[in-house]
C-alpha cells in the first residue's frame, strides 16, 4: 500500500514553528507562552493531561482558532491570519468531524474532490486508503451507521488520503481497540516516514508518543514542559510534572533532606541517611534552595526490596500488592511517603509486611522542590 | 413519618383516597378538545361527505336533501372552472413557496453568517407572521389602490406610469402572490434560521481544512444538512399556499372576472353564492383528498431519507 500513497516527493512537507504563542479563552490562557519548532518531516507528539491545551494548539495551527499573541509558521509563511484552506494541512478531529449525509466512500473522496483530481484517480486512492485503515468493507455506509473506532478510521482515512505540507491529527487512535490501535499504530508509523510529511500527533497516551514520536513535546496547564527524543525526556525528565507524567507507573517522587554544607553532600530519607554517591552528591551541591528540602525522583523499576536492614536501605510497609502477570507493583509506605516498586512477579511480598527499599542514587533524579524544575 | 403512612395507604386503597377527577384527570384536561373537534371538524367533514353525493335544495325552513350517488364528482370533473381553478391553485402554491423559500434561505444565511442588527431584523420580520392574514390583505388592497395607493404614488414619484395592480387580470394574481410572498417568507426564514444556527460546526471546520470555498461548502455541506427542514417547510408551505382563501377572497373575490379562483373560492362561489351545497362539498371532499395523496407521497418519498434507520 504505502508504493502507492507514499511515492516519496510529491508532498512538499513543510516545518512548523510556534513561537510565543498564547490563547486566551476569555479568563482562561489555554496556551501559554508557547514554543516550538517542528523541523521538516519530523513527527512530534504533543503529549499531556487532559484540557492542557494541546486540541488548542493544534487548532491555532490549522487555523481553526485565532491566535492571541505570538507567530505560527508553516514554512517560511506566517500563518497567523491565512485561512485554513490556504495552509496546506489535513486534519484528524477529536471529534471525528465527518460529513454526516455523505458514505464513507464519500467522506473520503471529499478533499480530492475539493482538488478536481479524476474520477478514476479519486477512486483509486479511496480504495487504497480504506485498506490502510481497513474501512474498505464500510466505504458505502454512513458514518452514522459505524462505530466510534471505525468513525475514527474514517477521519484518519480523510486525513492522509491528501499530501499536505504538514498532518495534524488529535488522538486519532483513542477510540481503537487493543489491537486495531497497535496495528494502525504501526502503519501510521511506517507511513509518515515512507511520506516523510511533518506530523504533529496529540494524545494523551504515552505509549504511543513514546513508539511514534521522533520527539515528545510535553504540555501541561497550557505550558510546554519539555520537548526531546522518547528516550531522552523519559531518561532525564527535565520538570516534576513530566517526571510524574511519563512511565507506567510513573516515577516516585520523594521529600528528601539533601545538604551538602560542608562541601559533602548528604541525603536523608525520613530518618535514614543515604549514601549520595558522585553523581547524585554533584547534584546536590548544585541544589541552591534555602533550607534543606529537595525531590528525589526513582523509577519504580530502580527500587529494590529487601527482607532485612542494610545500609542505605529505607525501612517501610507493605501498602498494597499488585499482580500484572509477569511482575508485580508493591506500593511501599514509608513513613507517611508512598513508594511503588515494579518487582519480579515472584519477589515475595505481602500486605502489611515488613521490607527496606532501597535504590541506585546514580539512577536517581534530583529537583528543585520550589522550581521543580530539574537539578543536574 | 406520617408522609410515609399516606403513602402507603394511598398504595392499599387508591380508589377511596384519590379522588374521581384525579383519576380520570387526563381526560378531563382533553375533554373540551375532543369536544371542540367533534363539533367543529368531526361532524361537519362527515356532512360534508354526505352533501357530496347529495343535491341540497334549499327550502323556506330546512334544506330537502337527495341522494345522487357520485353525479357531484363527475360534473366537478368535467366542470371548465372547476380544472381552470386547480391550475391556479397549482400555479400558486408552486410560484409562492419557490419564492417564499428562496427568499427565506438566502435571508436565513445572510444573518446566520453574522450580519449586523440582526437581532433587529429578526424581531422585525416576525409582524407579518403575527398579523392576521384578512388585516394584511386589507392592508396591501389599499397600498395597491390604483389613485390613491402608496405603491403607485411612489411609481409616479420616480416616474413610472400607475398600475392596476388588482383589476389587471394579468396582474392581479401576481400582486396577490407577492402579498402571501410578504407575510410567508418570515416562517420559511425563521425555520430554516433556526436550523442552519443549529447544524454542527465540525463538518465546516472539516471542509475548510479539505480546502473547500464558501460556495462549494454550501453546495456540499450546509444545502445537504439542510435537506430534511428544507423539506419539511416546503411542504408545510406548499399545503398552506394551496388552501389560499382569505388574501385573495379579500383583495379581488376571485377577480377581475374569475382569473383568480382558486379551488378554495371556486367552492366557495358553488356553496355561498349559488348555494350548491351538494356540488361544492363534492369539489371540496376531492380537494382534500388530492393533498392529503400528495402529502403522503411527498412524505414517504422526500422525507424518508432522513427518518429512516440507518442503512447498512
Ligand atoms: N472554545 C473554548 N472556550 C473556552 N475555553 C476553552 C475552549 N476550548 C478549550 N478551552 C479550554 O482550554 C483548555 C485547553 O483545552 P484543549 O481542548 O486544548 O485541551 P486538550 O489538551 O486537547 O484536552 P483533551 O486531552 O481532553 O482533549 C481547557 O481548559 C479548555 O477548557
Ligand atoms: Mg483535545
Amino acid at each position: 500500500m504505502m508504493r502507492l500513497l507514499g511515492s516519496r516527493g510529491e508532498g512538499r512537507s513543510a516545518p512548523v514553528s510556534f513561537e510565543r504563542v498564547c490563547k486566551r479563552f476569555g479568563a482562561v490562557t489555554a496556551v501559554d507562552d508557547l514554543s516550538l519548532e517542528v523541523p521538516n518531516g519530523e513527527m512530534l507528539v504533543l503529549l499531556g493531561p487532559s484540557g492542557c491545551g494541546k486540541t488548542t494548539s493544534l487548532r491555532m495551527l490549522a487555523g481553526l482558532e485565532s491566535i492571541t499573541g505570538g507567530t505560527i509558521r508553516i514554512g517560511e509563511t506566517v500563518v497567523n491570519a491565512l485561512p485554513p484552506r490556504a495552509r496546506d494541512i489535513a486534519m484528524v478531529f477529536q471529534s471525528y468531524a465527518l460529513y454526516s449525509h455523505l458514505t464513507v466512500y464519500e467522506n473520503l473522496a471529499y478533499p480530492l474532490r475539493v482538488r478536481k483530481l479524476s474520477k478514476a484517480e479519486i477512486d483509486h486512492r479511496v480504495r487504497d486508503v480504506a485498506q490502510v485503515v481497513q474501512i474498505e468493507e464500510l466505504l458505502d455506509r454512513k458514518p452514522r451507521a459505524l462505530s466510534g473506532g471505525q468513525r475514527q478510521r474514517v477521519a484518519l482515512g480523510r486525513a492522509i488520503i491528501r499530501r499536505p505540507a504538514v498532518f495534524l491529527m488529535d488522538e486519532p487512535l483513542s477510540n481503537l481497540d487493543a489491537k486495531l490501535r497497535l496495528h494502525t499504530r504501526g502503519e501510521l508509523k511506517r507511513f509518515q516516514r515512507e511520506l516523510a510529511t511533518t506530523t504533529i500527533y496529540v494524545t494523551h497516551d504515552q505509549a504511543e508518543a513514546m513508539t511514534l514520536a521522533d520527539r515528545v513535546a510535553i504540555m501541561n496547564g497550557g505550558v510546554l514542559q519539555q520537548v526531546g527524543p522518547p528516550k531522552e525526556v523519559y531518561a532525564r525528565p527535565a520538570s516534576v510534572f513530566v517526571a510524574g507524567f511519563l512511565g507506567s507507573p510513573p516515577m516516585n517522587l520523594l521529600a528528601v533532606e539533601a545538604t551538602s554544607d560542608h562541601g559533602a553532600p548528604s541525603l536523608r530519607i525520613g530518618e535514614t541517611p543515604i549514601p549520595a554517591g558522585d553523581r547524585l552528591g554533584a547534584s546536590i551541591s548544585r541544589l541552591r534552595t534555602n533550607g534543606n528540602a529537595a525531590i528525589l525522583g526513582v523509577r519504580p523499576e530502580d527500587v529494590v526490596l529487601h527482607r532485612t536492614e542494610e545500609p542505605g536501605s529505607v525501612p517501610s510497609e507493605v501498602f498494597v500488592v499488585e499482580d500484572l502477570g509477569n511482575e508485580r507493583l508493591v506500593t511501599l509506605n514509608a513513613a507517611g511517603q508512598y513508594v511503588v516498586a515494579r518487582v519480579h512477579a515472584d519477589a515475595p511480598a505481602e500486605m502489611g509486611d515488613r521490607l527496606w527499599f532501597a535504590f541506585d542514587p546514580g539512577r536517581a533524579h534530583l529537583f528543585d522542590p520550589l522550581t521543580e524544575r530539574r537539578v543536574d | 413519618m406520617a408522609s410515609e403512612a399516606a403513602v402507603a395507604e394511598r398504595h392499599a386503597t387508591p380508589a377511596q383516597i384519590v379522588p374521581w377527577w384525579e383519576r380520570n384527570l387526563a381526560w378531563l384536561l382533553v375533554a373540551p378538545m375532543i369536544v371542540m373537534f367533534v363539533v367543529f371538524a368531526l361532524l361537519p367533514s362527515l356532512t360534508a361527505i354526505l352533501f357530496a353525493f347529495s343535491h341540497i335544495k334549499l327550502t323556506r325552513g330546512g334544506m330537502q336533501r337527495t341522494f345522487i350517488g357520485v353525479d357531484n364528482f363527475q360534473r366537478a370533473l368535467e366542470d371548465p372552472i372547476v380544472r381552470q381553478s386547480a391550475g391556479i391553485t397549482l400555479k400558486w402554491a408552486l410560484v409562492v413557496t419557490t419564492v417564499e423559500i428562496l427568499l427565506g434561505l438566502g435571508l436565513a444565511l445572510l444573518l446566520a453568517h453574522g450580519v449586523r442588527g440582526r437581532g433587529v431584523f429578526t424581531s422585525l420580520l416576525i409582524i407579518p407572521i403575527i398579523m392576521p392574514p384578512v388585516a394584511v390583505s386589507l392592508m396591501w388592497f389599499f397600498m395597491y389602490e390604483p389613485n390613491f395607493g402608496v405603491i403607485n404614488y411612489l411609481l409616479n414619484q420616480v416616474g413610472l406610469p400607475s398600475v392596476l395592480w388588482l383589476s389587471d387580470p394579468n396582474i392581479a394574481l401576481y400582486a396577490m402572490m407577492a402579498v402571501d410572498v410578504w407575510q410567508a417568507t418570515p416562517f420559511a426564514f425563521l425555520l430554516l434560521y433556526a436550523a442552519i444556527l443549529s447544524l454542527p460546526r465540525d463538518p465546516y471546520e472539516a471542509a475548510a481544512i479539505d480546502g473547500a470555498s464558501r460556495w462549494h461548502i454550501f453546495r456540499t455541506v450546509t444545502l445537504p444538512l439542510l435537506l430534511p427542514v428544507l423539506g419539511v417547510v416546503v411542504l408545510l408551505r406548499l399545503i398552506d399556499a394551496a388552501r389560499v382563501f382569505d388574501k385573495i377572497f379579500v383583495m379581488t373575490r376571485g377577480g377581475p372576472g374569475s382569473s383568480a379562483y382558486t379551488t378554495t373560492l371556486t367552492v366557495y362561489v358553488e356553496a355561498f353564492n349559488k348555494y350548491d351545497f351538494g356540488y361544492a362539498s363534492a369539489i371540496s371532499f376531492m380537494f382534500q383528498v388530492v393533498l392529503v395523496i400528495f402529502g403522503t407521497i411527498y412524505v414517504r418519498r422526500v422525507m424518508a431519507d432522513y427518518s429512516a434507520p440507518a442503512e447498512s
